[in-house]
């Protein structure tokens, strides 16, 4: 009977589950980011931005 | 100047077409109801077309040197310096060639494939006579004995920062390829003015590859300002000096010598580049442009 190491192999499981989730989570905040970035760049613009976010704060 | 028929066609009272058949009647004639392969629509230029001639006329105030140089019939091949960082020189002299010259026509410009991945531009590039740029469709618009516009420093010409105006950048010999193998002259164009109307202090590259666009710039408006502000361009003088074709006069099978290809891609850019350092050194101020003498020579 051949005996398996199981934990090393969970642990390598674990190891391969986790590191495309987190793959996932960093393209889905790349993502965003760059959502945001043009939204900014190319809609109110830095400054627009600026005065919207201190317009909204003064409030 | 901007005239009362001008505002009323750029507030959208007046019909396009009705428009440019009264104002340009020989352009709408060469045109109106062509069914065009590559999707130009004469509707979408005679809309488009008041904004572009304002720009012209009113704002940069272009001179264009040497327009009895296009041919009014015949294949042509026209070949610029890049600038600005909206290719602006396409449109200032695709509107200055159907309005200036004698027999307008239009200018069928080769663009680069990114263009047509931003929503909703794609189709207004086509509709206005623009063309993706890959060899097929160039040799397909010469057979048609059209007028083709390319600018062999690509996309690069546009991001050039302010430190790098007006210094052209190597030439893509595709151009002189494709004249070659459709015996087609090359008509150089140098352009003074597109390059300063948006003073680009420098490209975040970090910015580009993460928006995947070609260049991510810093000018005094973009990105500070909202939409549209931030694409306002100085009221920069414009200069185009049109020269005289080029009939390379070598026979097809030459269009695969990459050195002679190469070498002859080299003499017109140093061409252009000679003919801007000229038009710099003419030039009186960047507002105020060139000497009402200058302008009449």
């Amino acid at each position: 009977m051949t005996e398996f190491d199981t934990t090393a192999e969970d642990l390598g499981n674990q190891h391969d589950e986790s590191h495309p989730r987190k793959k996932g989570v960093d393209e889905r905040l790349k993502g965003v980011l760059k959502k945001v970035i043009l939204f900014v760049s190319f809609g109110p613009g830095v400054l627009g931005l600026l005065w919207l976010i201190g317009k909204i704060l003064r409030r | 100047m901007a005239n009362w028929q001008d505002l009323k066609a750029l507030s959208g009272l007046e019909e396009p077409l009705k428009r440019m058949a009264r104002r340009n009647p020989s352009y709408y004639a060469r045109y109106a109801g062509e069914d065009d392969e590559f999707g130009y629509k004469l509707s979408t230029f005679a809309l488009w077309e008041p904004f572009f001639r304002f720009l012209l006329e009113d704002y940069f105030k272009l001179q264009l040197r040497g327009v009895e140089n296009i041919p009014s019939e015949g294949r042509a091949l026209l070949v610029g310096n890049h600038s600005g960082l909206l290719p602006l020189d396409g449109g200032m002299l695709s509107t200055a060639l159907a309005n200036r010259a004698t027999n307008p026509r239009r200018i069928r410009f080769l663009v680069t494939d990114w263009f047509f991945t931003v929503p909703g531009l794609g189709d207004w590039i086509q509709e206005t006579g623009q063309v993706r740029a890959t060899l097929d469709n160039a040799k397909k618009l010469l057979d048609r004995e059209e007028i083709v516009g390319i600018y062999p420093e690509g996309i690069r010409g546009v991001g050039k920062t302010f430190p790098q105006r007006y210094r052209v950048l190597d030439f893509h010999p595709g151009f002189v390829q494709l004249s070659i193998a459709t015996q087609t002259p090359i008509i150089p164009i140098a352009t003074v003015g597109g390059d300063e109307i948006y003073p680009n202090f420098m490209n975040m590259k970090a910015m580009s590859q993460l928006l995947h666009m070609p260049f991510y710039p810093i000018t005094p408006t973009f990105p500070w300002l909202p939409f549209p502000l931030m694409f306002f361009p100085l009221p920069v003088k414009w200069v185009m000096n049109v020269h005289r074709p080029i009939d390379l006069g070598y026979p097809v099978e030459k269009a695969n010598d990459r050195k002679l290809v190469m070498r002859i891609a080299k003499e017109i850019q140093y061409e252009i580049q000679r003919d801007l350092n000229k038009l710099l050194r003419e030039r009186k101020s960047l507002f105020t442009g060139w000497d009402i003498d200058d302008e009449e020579q």
